[in-house]
């Protein structure tokens, strides 16, 4: 009898999860959630490996992307040359872009683009407006609820395939064809440095009528209207697929991390279930022996 | 001899003083970038010229070129390099950039090396753009207009002109 007590307790040491302290967990329950947490365990290691077979793809896209992408900045990093009056004057009228995907269980990669996008709103000053364009349901889903006025536009249908710069076309256009007007535009995303990390980083958008506005403008030779508008939605295009496609090499890296140290977790609660397990069933059989030899005892 | 000379000297002091002055626009080099969506074909490299096919016609761009942009009309993209090879890619459409740094972007929707173009296809596609630019909407009509510009293009370049 006392040693069934010890192992009563030790048992419910091992479980800290165990609310009812008076009845031992049954072998029954333990083996069920036994079970279950070995499938989940298959479950997090294949989506680690699909995601790791993901990335693999999104990083060589990702080369070529780059120098793409940063070409594309290169005019606007001309034009606007961020100096401290950037820092000054924020345009009344402001875009932000949220480039998040579909699909969770990636770690903190969309929450991180939500939370920079809320803090830009909290602080922002009151003559500010901002209209936002979530691409993702998940960015959608995590704003919907306090700044549901201020999403102008939303995409989904992200995250299945690798986007292309097709994908990128279809949102520029979408944005333009929109009628959104604002002064100045930027881009949320996250931008890739290594398989376990990456950055949450704004690119900036500039319109038609606030490059017309740029002095340094004047210095390019022979740009007439409609170069400037053809070249204008191009780059918005041409910025945006680029920070999709940094924006999915992060969420397929983050994602592979996070099926990591899911499936990790998962085997330490398999080995302590699993001891859990053996005790008890000791203790059933040690209980049974006893109850046979007092019950033949008394005989 | 002597001008290359004078330009390798340059480069050196230029090299030297750049801790100093960081943004400094090195208007000697021509720095070349000439990217697709899935690729890049030349990365901020240093070349002497480049042709490029753009809407108001063939812009040869050499360092030191006023700084321009441009949209870019399906054609063929010519890079000499420092060294003399001409290397010559077809591109579809894209931007042209010309920066006052000095840098030059080229970034195309599809560039392929003229090699690589298989010239059967193109023909395909540019028969069957035509017949698809007497049908349908404006949209439509448009959109084949485009085809046909540029598998013609596409042609052309196959057959060795511009």
């Amino acid at each position: 009898m006392l040693r069934a007590g010890t192992t009563k307790l030790a048992t419910a040491a091992a479980l800290p999860i165990c609310e009812q302290q008076r009845g031992m967990a049954t072998l029954k329950d333990i083996s069920l959630r036994l079970k279950s947490v070995k499938n989940i365990q298959k479950i997090t290691k294949s989506m680690k490996m699909v995601a790791a077979a993901k990335y693999a793809k999104a990083e060589r896209d990702l080369k070529g992307a780059r120098s793409y992408g940063v070409g594309a900045k290169a005019f606007f990093d001309n034009i606007d040359p961020k100096t401290e009056e950037a820092a000054g004057e924020t345009k009344k009228k402001q875009l932000l872009v949220l480039i998040t995907s579909d699909r969770g269980l990636c770690g903190a990669v969309h929450s991180s683009i939500a939370k920079e996008a809320k803090n830009i709103l909290n602080h922002k000053a009151a003559d500010v407006d901002y209209k936002l364009v979530t691409i993702g349901d998940k960015s959608k889903a995590a704003l919907q609820r306090v700044f549901a006025s201020t999403i102008a536009l939303s995409g989904n249908e992200i995250g299945r395939t690798p986007p292309s710069f097709e994908d990128a076309a279809i949102a520029a256009q979408a944005i333009l064809d929109s009628g959104i007007e604002f002064d100045e535009g930027t881009i949320l995303f996250n931008k890739f440095k290594t398989v376990v990390s990456y950055e949450t980083s704004k690119l900036p958008i500039l319109p038609l009528e606030a490059i017309k506005a740029k002095e340094a403008l004047n210095t390019y030779d022979s740009v007439d209207d409609d170069v400037l508008q053809s070249y204008s939605e191009y780059s918005l295009a041409q910025l945006i697929y680029y920070a999709m496609k940094e924006n999915a090499t992060s969420e397929q890296s983050s994602r592979m991390t996070a099926m990591d140290g899911a499936s990790k977790n998962a085997g330490e609660m398999i080995d302590k279930l699993t001891l859990a397990f053996n005790r008890t069933r000791q203790a059933v059989i040690t209980r049974e022996l006893i109850e046979i030899i007092s019950g033949a005892a008394c005989v | 001899m002597l001008a290359r000379g004078l330009r390798v000297a340059a480069q050196i002091t230029k090299r030297g003083l750049a801790a100093a002055a960081p943004a400094q626009s090195s208007t000697d080099q021509l720095r070349f970038t000439f990217a697709s969506p899935d690729k890049s074909i030349f990365n901020n490299t240093v070349v002497k010229q480049v042709d490029v096919p753009t809407v108001a016609g063939i812009v040869g761009v050499l360092a030191s070129h006023v700084p321009t942009i441009g949209v870019l009309k399906p054609g063929v993209v010519q890079v000499t390099d420092n060294e003399g090879q001409v290397s010559k890619y077809f591109v579809s459409s894209g931007t042209l950039s010309m920066n006052i740094d000095g840098s030059c972007q080229v970034l195309a929707e599809e560039a392929i090396k003229l090699e690589e173009i298989d010239e059967a296809a193109a023909r395909q596609e540019l028969e069957s753009a035509q017949r698809a630019q007497n049908e349908g909407s404006e949209k439509d009509r448009a959109e084949a207009g485009i085809r046909v510009e540029v598998a013609d293009a596409l042609l052309k370049a196959v057959g060795g002109g511009h």
